[in-house]
């Protein structure tokens, strides 16, 4: 490549061909690439799309699933597809919020982490790794029993342990990208400052950072699950995934679809992440 | 091994450290006022102030973080709301369970790993384990052990799905069942506490076996091309020679380094397979404890598993160093 030599010609970057990531991906992570905008807005248009209401009972208590009630009915006859597919909008949405949240405020502290060195670098880098080092699902339990259990009291518990992983991953991309020649020039150059960081340091970060995130959200929503299922998230009437397994599981033996559809689904969805996120981890590698 | 070992105990005291602090913040961040709730809700406002003083809450919050960590050093984890035993009674009777429990499934995890990563690399480029292994992956503990318990004890009535142990009344010297039962002499008992602790152990196992799994399997395509490994095969040695004595013992590092960071994730997942299992172990007293509220109850078994985790990833640093004479403790 001899772009950079010629005056008349500015570089130009490379075109991002979609045909191309996929092929890199492979077929079955490209379906996990392809699902995850779908249960988004799935997720997103939930309680305009239940084929019945959630809340309401809408037939027999303890159907098992049929024509009509595709997963069956609960106890009080309310439709456990319509639920689910209400659950899933809690499930999915927050997890989608933790990771946002906790990719921004990581990848600052550890932009700033990376740019600074010296001692910043040092003290951000001990309390990244005490972070790291604290059995977090356990705090984050505790966190939200002292807290009272919600929504939002378990979002934040998992956020506060979740940053740290991004803050580590962009300092050492920075760490890495600071050394580069390609910087280096342009520092020579006399580019510094934002525009520095906008045009030759973050493009550089922002793969590892996507290929961290995408490989991360199948954990989210297995932790959030988790907690949910222990009784953590949101109060009883309220369909969460997790608990809606915690709350029937005694009937199990007589009712099987009630604790197993809901766990089934969430399996559905860490599925469809993690394929995601290999996908997204082999195409964006070496590029 | 000196300076690691006082390098280790330094950074677990610190961990530690965090730790009861945070537990300390979150103990006094909770709207209820103890002092109110000791003297009751229609005590008058000075027999509160009195009791308060007692207790010393109105004392600056370093002096009463002082208090605190003395009385976590004489392992007084408080008064529990729910069975209005001290918290290290509790723990003390439920821990060997849990104990047995984690132990077990660990060791079933670690074999799991090998197995399938041996296969996977004997056979290579096999689709089929690889889409199994992710599929492992993203199951929710609950579903497994939901699984597991309606098909191999609801359905075909193979094994024991709820409980400990089908003989009442006994017990040996160190609570680990299948232990006592050999060191008592009744090995029947041994075989019924291994029989109860199939299931719930196998549910725990899964995710561990697939993540360490698949950590040995990469370090494995690396070690088994280098130099070394060539001069083993030159030199005569037959495959599964190579594979066991340099292959195995040179690729612990990073699927040891994994364990470390499932044992982590066990301790949120005993808590669910406890749940599911009616295993009577400190998984079940934290839920339990969850839902009625009895903060003391989850924040000492937070305490007492942070220990846990804290041994269990300076056993596998010592580890690492074993397989490797290379690292430098």
């Amino acid at each position: 490549m001899t772009g950079g030599s010629s005056r008349d010609t500015p570089p130009t970057r490379p075109r991002f061909n979609w045909r191309d990531f996929f092929r890199r991906a492979g077929w079955l992570e490209s379906v996990g690439i392809v699902g995850l905008p779908v249960v988004t807005v799935v997720a997103a248009l939930a309680p305009w799309i239940t084929p019945f209401d959630p809340q309401l009972r809408v037939a027999a208590a303890y159907l098992p699933p049929s024509a009509g009630h595709w997963f069956g009915t609960d106890e009080i006859g309310r439709d456990l597809f319509s639920r689910i597919i209400l659950g899933i909008r809690y499930t999915w949405l927050s997890g989608l919020a933790i990771i946002a949240l906790t990719l921004i405020v990581g990848s600052l502290v550890g932009l700033i982490s990376g740019l600074m060195g010296g001692k910043i670098d040092l003290v951000i880098g001990r309390i990244v790794d005490l972070f790291i080092v604290l059995p977090s699902t356990l705090i984050a339990l505790a966190f939200v029993a002292a807290l009272g259990p919600g929504l939002v009291n378990t979002m934040i518990a998992l956020a506060i342990f979740w940053w740290p992983w991004y803050a580590r991953i962009s300092r050492d991309e920075i760490r890495r990208l600071k050394a580069r020649p390609h910087v280096e020039a342009a520092r020579m150059a006399g580019v510094g400052g934002p525009r520095l960081l906008l045009r030759y340091l973050l493009p550089g970060v922002v793969p590892a950072l996507l290929i961290g995130a995408s490989l991360d959200v199948a954990n989210v929503i297995m932790t959030l699950s988790l907690m949910s299922f222990l009784g953590l998230g949101l109060p009883a009437p309220a369909p969460e995934l997790g608990a809606m397994t915690s709350r029937t599981l005694d009937s199990l033996t007589v009712h099987w679809w009630l604790p197993i559809l809901p766990a089934a689904i969430i399996f559905l969805l860490c599925l469809l992440a993690n394929l995601a996120g290999d996908g997204v981890r082999a195409a964006l590698r070496g590029t | 091994m000196l300076a690691y070992l006082a390098k280790s105990i330094v950074g677990a005291i610190v961990v530690l450290l965090m730790m009861s602090f945070i537990v300390f913040v979150l103990q006094s961040v909770i709207p209820a006022d103890p002092a109110r709730a000791i003297a009751g809700p229609n005590a008058p406002p000075e027999t509160v102030e009195t009791v308060r003083k007692e207790l010393g809450l109105d004392d600056p919050a370093v002096i009463q973080y002082g208090r605190f960590l003395s009385r976590l050093a004489h392992a007084d984890l408080g008064t529990s709301v729910r069975t209005r035993r001290p918290v290290s009674d509790d723990i003390r009777q439920y821990i060997p369970a849990t104990l047995e429990l984690g132990l077990a499934s660990i060791a079933l995890g670690v074999v799991l790993a090998l197995v399938m990563a041996v296969l996977q690399f004997l056979i290579p480029g096999s689709g089929g384990i690889r889409l199994v292994m992710v599929g492992v992956g993203s199951t929710p503990i609950f579903l497994s052990a939901l699984l597991l318990s309606y098909f191999f004890w609801f359905r075909f009535d193979w094994l024991p799905g709820a409980g400990r142990l089908g003989y009442r009344d006994f017990a040996g010297p160190t609570g680990l069942n299948v232990i006592d039962g050999i060191l008592l002499g009744r090995p029947e008992v041994s075989l019924d506490a291994l029989r109860h602790l199939l299931l719930p152990a196998l549910a725990l196992a899964l995710p561990i076996g697939i993540a360490v799994g698949r950590s040995l399997n990469g370090a494995l395509y690396e070690v088994m091309s280098e130099p070394y490994v060539r001069t083993a095969r030159g030199k005569g040695l037959s495959e599964t020679k190579v594979l066991l004595r340099h292959g195995l013992r040179n690729a612990a590092t990073a699927p040891l380094s994994m364990l470390g960071l499932q044992v982590r994730l066990l301790f949120g997942n005993l808590l669910i397979v406890e749940r599911v299992f009616g295993w009577p172990g400190l998984g079940l007293y934290t839920v339990q404890a969850f839902a009625s509220a009895d903060l003391p109850a989850v924040l000492g078994v937070a305490i007492v598993f942070g220990i846990l985790y804290i041994l269990v990833n300076t056993l596998i640093e010592i580890g690492q160093s074993m397989a490797d004479p290379r690292i430098n403790l």
